[in-house]
């Protein structure tokens, strides 16, 4: 017997390993590959059309901060853990010894890290066909660029966790109740002009990479960026942990 | 331990108002032991909670002289093979069995060798490269059984293994499970139909409604069984050409064509069932699956009930 104790890590390394062959099978994380990189297009169509600088390259981000960010993870993501539970191929993992937060764990990295590949170039390169045309003015807005990537980075991993999430509750329509999520908080609260759309990450996430916020006409504060850098980094970790904790203590049946 | 590899005292498992599991207490040793009952028993609950998945209610589950729920390093010695057929379609059988052989602690390389090693034991060689969403379902089971065997457990479980196999797997998972027995494993076969667990063991756990009704020889209920008619279903390309060579058979009581099956009703299963591979071989019938209905053990617990209640 080699046997060695298979710990959280090693266990999430081979989920995500199972999970990412069984993507890349399907249909899914291509279109969201797809979804990610076409904004691309778009800023060379504009750029085309004689647009340029910092103002094309933060109407691209829109695109991503509005859209893809929160929507992607949705279906990569949701459906991730809920549908082991729906097929019941939990029990064949299940009766293994590697603990089942790593199934959690191996999940949201299989999910997250393609879409990061995809949305961290295709940002790069929409920031540098904005500034083909004026390229001396790189040097100026490089530490926006910096900002937008890393938003967009702990934006995607906290929506993706929140998406898992949500998911993991509510198995049987992942997808839609991500969704209905997105719909009545994201969209809903974050655009509110009152001081409650601070408890949308988009509008974190939104502060953090300098981009327009919604106005807010009654109540309003300025919240620094380094505060709502602080929101995804907390919520990332917190919602993996609520995940693990559902599937830890859970118990599933198979005769429905 | 005291020679006892599976005990459950006083278990039960509820949900809200239904009760799945009524206090059960059992002991197991090694050998094959059948768990018997209807669809509906808790013959699945029971495995359930006997491999950590389902938490008891009341009472205490021990494998191996330990509890089982929330135990992780005791799954190193368990296998499971759980009865329904969900897998994951998109991997290959050998991805999926080195997969969970892998979540057993195996680096990757030993975890492939073993996993090759279960599908040549299931004589699943020549598939294991395939994707499991395009095996039939007997070869489902073979898979199944291979990924709850490649870490060499102590103590398996296996639910309805042989359900809608053909004849080729059956005999094979068959053989597996002597082949387990003799090499002093713990195996606990749970099956609906008497005939599965006659041809592995004569130890039974017979359940209904929750409850365990008896123990002991197989032989016992037998008797009762063959009281009652036994319907077999057999799916095949030409129900009615096998039906000309079985009808007129001693043991064949009467046949029905429903679709592309044929249901057969006999009073001695243990002779029918040689009988049909052999009548499908001389029509040129092909196979597809042989399944027993429930009925036939629904027919028995009812005729036990009726009994008990005269």
């Amino acid at each position: 017997m080699s046997e060695t104790a298979i710990t959280l890590t090693s266990g999430a390394k081979i989920y995500a390993r199972m999970t990412w062959l069984r993507m890349k099978r399907g249909r899914i994380v291509w279109a969201a590959a797809l979804l990610l990189a076409l904004p691309v297009v778009y800023v060379a169509a504009l750029a085309i059309a004689g647009h340029w600088g910092r103002g094309l390259f933060d109407d691209v981000c829109e695109l991503y901060f509005r859209f893809l960010i929160p929507f992607v993870p949705a279906l990569t993501a949701s459906g991730a853990v809920a549908e082991e539970i729906e097929n019941k191929t939990f029990t064949f993992v299940f009766a293994r010894p590697a603990p089942r937060g790593s199934l959690v764990l191996g999940k949201l990295v299989a999910t997250t890290l393609p879409a990061l590949a995809v949305i961290v170039p295709s940002l790069l390169v929409s920031w540098l066909i904005a500034h083909l045309r004026f390229p001396g003015d790189m040097a100026d807005t490089w530490p926006h660029l910096l900002r937008v990537e890393f938003a967009a980075v702990a934006g995607l991993m906290t929506f993706a966790a929140l998406a898992m999430v949500i998911g993991t509750v509510f198995s049987r329509h992942p997808i839609v109740t991500v969704l209905i999520y997105l719909l009545l908080i994201e969209a809903g609260l974050g655009s509110a002009p009152i001081v409650i759309n601070l408890v949308a990450i988009s509008w974190h996430l939104r502060n953090l990479a300098e981009l327009p916020l919604p106005e807010t006409a009654f109540m309003a504060f300025s919240v620094p960026w380094w505060a709502s850098a602080i929101v995804p980094l907390v919520l990332t970790p917190l919602l993996t942990f609520l995940a693990t904790v559902a599937v830890n203590g859970a118990e599933y049946r198979t005769d429905r | 331990m005291s020679g006892a590899f599976i005990e459950c005292e006083h278990s039960a498992k509820w949900y809200g108002q239904i009760i799945a599991v009524n206090d059960v207490s059992l002991s197991v040793a090694s050998g094959v032991t059948g768990l018997l009952g209807p669809n509906g028993a808790g013959k699945s609950t029971l495995l359930k909670m006997m491999v950590g998945q389902l938490r008891p209610s009341k009472g205490t589950v021990k494998v191996l002289g330990e509890s089982v729920w929330g135990n992780r390093p005791l799954m190193r010695r368990i296998g499971y093979c759980p009865e329904h057929e969900g897998t994951y379609e998109d991997l290959t059988g050998l991805e999926m069995v080195t997969a969970m052989t892998e979540l057993h602690g195996f680096s990757r390389d030993e975890a492939r060798a073993r996993a090759e090693k279960m599908f040549g034991m299931v004589d699943l060689t020549e598939a294991m490269n395939r994707r499991l969403g395009e095996y039939s379902k007997g070869m489902r089971q073979r898979a199944k059984l291979a990924q709850a065997l490649a870490h060499d457990p102590e103590v398996i479980f296996l639910d309805e293994p042989l359900t809608g196999c053909d004849p080729l797997a059956r005999v094979r998972i068959l053989e597996v499970i002597n082949d387990l027995a003799a090499r002093g494993r713990c195996v606990v076969v749970s099956s609906h139909v008497l005939h599965e667990i006659e041809t592995m063991t004569s130890q039974i756990l017979l359940m209904h409604k929750g409850q365990l009704r008896a123990e002991g020889d197989v032989h016992q209920i037998r008797a009762l069984i063959d009281a009652h008619p036994h319907k077999v279903r057999v799916e095949c390309d030409r129900p009615r050409a096998l039906a000309e060579r079985l009808v007129g058979q001693e043991h064949v009581v009467g046949v029905t064509v429903d679709g592309e099956a044929l249901v057969i009703d006999t009073r001695m299963p243990d002779r029918l069932y040689p009988a049909i591979p052999e009548a499908a071989r001389a029509s040129g019938v092909y196979i597809r699956a042989l399944t027993s209905p429930d009925d036939n053990m629904a027919a028995v617990f009812k005729y036990l009930t009726e009994t008990a209640t005269s």
